[in-house]
């Protein structure tokens, strides 16, 4: 064990959630095997051989879909290289793995299940492994139904996750986006929430018109989002448990790109000053404070996580670039510099980074960059755009909307640039993908 | 542009007919042989035939000035609000119309490409309408005859990602309430 990995306090986080499971001693980690505050050097070699039947038990398909919803899930992370099954000979026991073999086929980790199927009752014993140490990470038991499966598998990847970065992992968010749809009167936009791997599609909103720039509050249980309204975009605020929502924000003039202020406030682009400008407001849309001062386009808010920044574009430099301000001095600093169109910024919930949409030869690509204007990467290459992008709660991965397919569909890439996933494959443009918070109740 | 086109064949066929009766009463009887009150009757006639081919023409003339006033938009450069000297022009039409037409009450809609941010391209398509809205009023139209709406890139009035389409959909377009 390494010193630099070695964290107190993750261990303690480690000892309070192994209480109440398989309990081993040998589980009380402190190690963090993936420091997701640093780039990916390498993915972690992982075996996941299928799930097996518990002695005397009857094999039972729902093992084979739950392997399979596993291997989706710790898939979808980027970390993991995931070892062929068909390379492991032996059925693992649990009980006592022969932690020498799972080395010698190149595993640092192991994932062993073991289920019992009566009538309508499932039991799954799932265990993570440190193979190189020889022992064992995690032991979960769940019981409940066969149709539980999925849930079982999001809740042990969940945990998987949890012991390997000592942190919680992206499987129980959300991320809510603008669905257009093809209309009898032309195309409509409405606001569409689903599940962190695009499954459980939803449309939240019905204004059967266009609804624009979804985000969310930080308990991850409100969308604000710019709807018009006598032909002026004004702010909407809707929970997510249902309803249809109520105007927050009405100012003359437009109301555009709303962002929740971390410790309260909602930041809007507003004009009715004759210049497009920040403002803050509290959710029944009385401004608090007037917080950029452009003389043309100011837009997209986009906060620190501790709230004391926020970046945004602006077109004061001729035209549009991010910048930053910060809220404490007042003072703005302009980030991006080279190129002639910048937009879309959103504030990584690390703190460390900030992506935006940049235009390269003519095609907007996702890019990221430091907050003191450092470090510009680039990180699609394609040929038709990529724009919008929001990270992972984790500050992970990033979503984006991108129109590869000839229509906007949302994916799923890393922070480095490697591409996960494709969410979507819906009718119609799909874009403005925004990630909820951790804690967002997940549609099953 | 089709609803235009039942009118005019109407206006068409009604002035033919006109010229035909008319043309039928002036054979019969000679000048020589006219009472005083067929004269007057006759004149009276004439004056109304004019009467209405004037008023068929100016509604013709009205109909196509009203079309124009409509479909010809104000294009805009890329990334940009501010007024060429061609959009001026059109602008400086679209103020005549409204000064011959005091009662007209219109909306700008104010409209973008679709390259860009989306956000962004709300914001500009305002800015673009709003820079019409004040270039009529700097000609002398009441503010409160116009109403300005953005659409950003939402609303595209042609599809496709060529640079054609980007321009037609750079626009101001006009709509009479």
């Amino acid at each position: 064990m390494s010193p630099k990995f070695r964290l107190a306090f993750r261990a303690m986080v480690l000892l309070g959630l192994v209480a109440g499971c398989l309990g081993l001693a040998s589980e009380a980690s402190a190690r963090v095997y993936i420091d997701i505050t640093k780039p990916i050097s390498r993915r972690l070699p992982l075996a996941l051989p299928a799930f097996m039947p518990m002695a005397g038990a009857a094999a039972n398909p729902v093992g084979d879909e739950g392997h399979r919803r596993l291997v989706a899930n710790l898939t979808y992370t980027g970390l993991f290289d995931l070892l062929d099954p068909k390379g492991f000979l032996g059925k693992p026991n649990p009980a006592a793995v022969k932690y020498r073999k799972w080395s010698r086929v190149g595993a640092e980790l192991l994932i062993t299940a073991v289920y019992r199927v009566e009538g309508d009752n499932l039991t799954l014993e799932c265990r993570l492994f440190d193979v190189t140490e020889g022992k064992q990470l995690v032991g979960r038991r769940y019981q409940g139904r066969p149709a539980d499966i999925k849930d079982m598998m999001l809740r042990f990847a969940d945990a998987v996750m949890e012991a390997l970065t000592g942190e919680p992992s992206v499987f129980g968010t959300q991320i809510a986006f603008v669905a257009a749809r093809q209309g009898a009167k032309g195309v409509t936009k409405e606001i569409a929430v689903m599940n962190f791997d695009g499954s459980g599609v939803r449309i939240i909103t019905r204004r059967n018109d266009l609804s624009l720039y979804p985000a969310w509050s930080p308990d991850g249980k409100l969308i604000a989002y710019t709807a018009y309204r006598n032909r002026r975009p004004v702010i909407y605020i809707q929970a997510l448990a249902g309803g249809t929502g109520r105007v927050a924000v009405n100012h003359p003039g437009v109301n555009l790109t709303p962002a929740f202020k971390p410790g309260g406030g909602l930041a809007v682009a507003m004009s009715h000053t004759g210049k497009t400008n920040i403002f803050l407001t509290d959710l029944s849309g009385h401004i608090s404070k007037q917080l950029t001062n452009g003389w043309g386009i100011e837009v997209n808010p986009t906060f620190s996580p501790d709230g004391n920044k926020m970046a945004f574009v602006s077109d004061r430099g001729g035209n549009p670039q991010i910048y930053v301000l910060d809220l404490t001095s007042g003072r703005v600093t302009r980030l991006t510099y080279g190129y002639k169109y910048a937009a879309s910024p959103a504030w990584s919930p690390r703190g460390d980074r900030i992506a935006f949409q940049l235009e390269v030869n003519g095609v907007f690509q996702i890019a990221t960059i430091r907050p003191d204007g450092g470090d510009l990467k680039i990180l699609t290459r394609g040929l038709s755009p990529s724009e919008d992008p929001s990270w992972s709660p984790d500050g992970r991965l990033i979503a984006y909307a991108g129109r590869q397919s000839g229509r906007y569909q949302i994916y799923v890439i890393t922070a480095a640039g490697e591409l996960i996933k494709r969410l979507t494959s819906l009718p119609g443009d799909n874009t403005d993908p925004a990630w909820s918070p951790r804690g967002a109740a997940l549609k099953r | 542009m089709k609803r235009y086109l039942v009118p005019a064949l109407i206006m068409v066929l009604s002035l033919l007919l006109l010229a035909g009766l008319g043309c039928g009463k002036k054979e019969v009887p000679g000048p020589g042989s006219m009472s005083p009150q067929e004269r007057a009757r006759l004149e009276e006639a004439r004056r109304l035939r004019e009467a209405r081919l004037a008023e068929q023409q100016a509604r013709g003339s009205e109909a196509r000035q009203r079309e124009v006033f409509v479909n010809q938009d104000v294009h805009f450069e890329y990334d940009r609000y501010d007024l060429t000297a061609e959009a001026r022009q059109v602008l400086n039409e679209k103020a005549r119309y409204m000064q011959s037409h005091p009662d007209l009450k219109i909306i700008i809609e104010g409209h973008c490409d679709e390259r860009g941010s989306s956000a962004y391209n709300l914001a500009l398509g305002e800015k673009r309408a709003k820079a019409c809205a004040a270039y009529l009023q700097a000609m002398g139209i009441a503010a409160n005859r116009m109403e300005t709406v953005s659409y950003g890139e939402e609303r595209p009035l042609v599809q496709g990602h060529t640079e054609e389409a980007y321009a037609a959909n750079r626009r101001g377009h006009f709509v009479i309430k």
